[in-house]
């Protein structure tokens, strides 16, 4: 995305022979083509012109640790916002892309082959596998799975949901995508010993309630039967 | 007399163990990136940066700055461990045996490798007790919000912290010079606290790095 | 793989390959053999010709550093490997991606760049003697990228008032 606030050297853009020989190649999420390396100038970019850096899992610890630190038990808060900042961010970025590869808008494209295309690039990025589950959705909720958190994968079985940063990021990007209030919350956590993640989607109301739920002792097959029948609490 | 036959390692030359196309893995199927010693990697893209600041920025107000640091001395520390770990197992010798100039070689590839940018030491101000680290192409400081002042915060915890476990004591790290601000490269001096409190009392001041250090060392 | 193929692999979808890509991948293949073989004589014969290139420069260059006369030595060994691997797989991206930042970091460091010159004249002295000219033309163009990355000759003598004229 383009930077407006830094005056230095222009952004590096990604120029390797295949994107320039074939921009609009749409297969290319394998590590070798998503990412250019510059090895003279230490950067790497993505396909869509994208810096990225580098982490291990540690720098998930050390973001969380250090809120911890300035914000006590508000950490948790604090990674939720920078998700949905993430989301909001990703979406506008996303749609740019998306047209430009694609020649048409996101708008005017199957939803499912769009959500799809939109989680590419995090997989390449090593943030884990999804599923999405659109079956409720005229209802006002959907569910995602995520395998391999890579939030949660890091901090281990720690008895309760972690992945806010991943919850943000849904919630920040389909309140974009659907121009309506969205929030999002982890109903189940590999850090809860479970073998995914799943995350509910839709208005504050019914997330209201899944936390509620949820703070009770129910289980995410008990939320979904529960939302599924309509209750609100 | 040099036996040529001696000089190699399981006749192996160590070379650059950090060369991007051998030390990152993807595996698009998982959706997982890893280190050749098989760590997990997370690529980190500008909107997730973009993010951090601005959700910072909303939560926690100044304290973005402080909150920055510490994760970048969290995550530098075990940077470290692990740059330590993959170094003297591939040269097969222990860090503290080798020379500055490979480790600063070893180091300053395995920082672009992670896409860090460019990294060099100015050891010009070593016998007064401080190391000038220089940077340049950092993401962070690209996407860090505008301001009067040095935008490293991440990078300048990531180095006291590596170079605090490389000298087996703690110390600080103040930024003095940043491209946000339109100079030539980064620089963070690394020190002991106490001889870098007045340094960070002249960055406030926005003095630049000519000015500070001379300073500093007086 | 020489990168040129992989953007031409990346169209199988859009199309067949055109008689000049078709041609460029024949004369590859064609010329895959003898890139074997070259590397395979250069592998085989590493260890003695780098012992006459070690022997010489320790006989040209006496008072150097037995340090820095290994770490050129080394070098100059990392390279004849990584180049050779460039001439099979004819990728000099290969060489470039993997080898010469590298290379000229430790060059610059160790500011050896005196040494390194003379290693790597003797290496092509050798590489000649082994090699027939048609194997020496595969290879060299993936030592000269080596070469190339060799600093500049300092200019060793200090330049003085008395010497301005």
């Amino acid at each position: 995305m383009a930077n407006l606030l830094w005056s230095g050297a222009t952004a590096p853009s990604h120029q390797t022979l295949t994107k320039l020989k074939n921009p609009k190649k749409h297969n290319h999420y394998g590590f070798k083509e998503f990412f250019q390396f510059d090895a003279t100038q230490g950067t790497i970019v993505d396909w869509n012109d994208s810096q990225n850096i580098l982490t291990t899992e540690d720098f998930i610890i050390g973001l969380v640790e250090g809120l911890e630190e300035e914000v006590g038990d508000a950490s948790a808060a604090t990674m939720y916002t920078i998700g949905c900042e993430w989301g909001q961010k990703d979406a506008f970025f996303f749609e740019k892309w998306f047209e430009k590869e694609f020649d048409r808008g996101i708008r005017q494209t199957n939803l499912l082959f769009l959500l799809e295309t939109w989680w590419w690039p995090f997989t390449a990025q090593g943030w884990g596998r999804w599923e999405i589950d659109l079956g409720e959705r005229k209802q006002g909720f959907m569910f995602i799975n995520i395998f391999d958190s890579a939030v949660a994968r890091t901090l281990g079985d720690v008895g309760k949901p972690v992945c806010y940063l991943y919850a943000g990021l849904f919630a920040g990007f389909f309140t974009e995508l659907v121009r309506k209030q969205l929030s999002c919350i982890e109903i189940q956590c590999y850090s809860m010993g479970e073998t995914y993640c799943k995350f509910l989607l839709g208005g504050q109301e019914r997330i209201d309630a899944a936390s509620f739920w949820l703070n009770e002792g129910a289980t995410a097959r008990d939320i979904e039967k529960r939302l599924k029948s309509g209750e609100l609490r | 007399m040099i036996s040529v036959a001696d000089l190699l390692t399981n006749d192996r030359i160590p070379a650059n163990y950090y060369a991007n196309e051998v030390y990152v893995r993807g595996d698009l199927e998982m959706g997982l990136l890893e280190s050749r010693r098989g760590d997990r990697l997370l690529a980190i893209p500008e909107t997730l940066i973009q993010a951090i600041y601005a959700g910072l920025t909303k939560e926690t107000g100044q304290a973005s700055r402080l909150v920055l640091f510490n994760c970048g001395r969290w995550w530098g520390k075990n940077f470290f461990n692990r740059f330590r770990d993959e170094v003297s197992d591939y040269y097969e010798m222990p860090l503290v045996d080798m020379s500055m100039a490979e480790f600063l070689q070893a180091l300053k590839q395995c920082w672009m490798t992670y896409g860090l940018g460019k990294l060099d030491l100015d050891q010009s101000y070593h016998h007064r007790g401080f190391l000038v680290i220089t940077t340049w192409n950092s993401a962070f400081i690209r996407q860090a919000p505008k301001s009067q002042l040095p935008a490293g915060f991440l990078e300048a915890g990531i180095l006291s912290a590596v170079f605090s476990q490389l000298a087996g004591r703690e110390l600080h790290c103040v930024q003095t010079s940043c491209e946000s601000l339109g100079s030539d490269c980064n620089r963070f001096v690394i020190g002991l606290q106490k001889r870098l409190d007045s340094a960070e009392a002249m960055v406030e001041k926005q003095l630049d790095h000519e000015s500070i250090m001379p300073r500093l060392c007086a | 793989m020489q990168p040129p193929f992989d953007a031409i692999f990346d169209e199988a979808e859009h199309r067949y390959l055109k008689p000049d890509e078709l041609q460029e991948m024949r004369q590859y293949v064609f010329s895959l053999k003898d890139r074997v073989s070259t590397y395979q004589m250069i592998r085989d014969r590493e260890l003695s010709l780098m012992q006459q290139v070690a022997d010489q420069i320790q006989y040209t260059m006496p008072d150097a550093e037995l340090a820095a006369l290994e770490r050129s030595l080394k070098n100059a060994m990392l390279s004849l490997r990584y180049c050779s691997m460039g001439m099979v797989l004819n990728d000099p991206s290969f060489v470039q991606n993997r080898l010469l930042g590298w290379l000229s970091d430790s060059m610059q460091i160790h500011n050896s760049s005196a040494i390194d010159r003379a290693v790597f004249r003797l290496i092509v002295q050798q590489l000649a003697q082994v090699l027939t000219s048609q194997q020496m033309e595969l290879f060299q163009p993936f030592l000269n990228l080596a070469q190339a990355v060799l600093p500049a000759p300092v200019e060793e003598e200090m330049l003085t008032v008395a010497g301005m004229f």
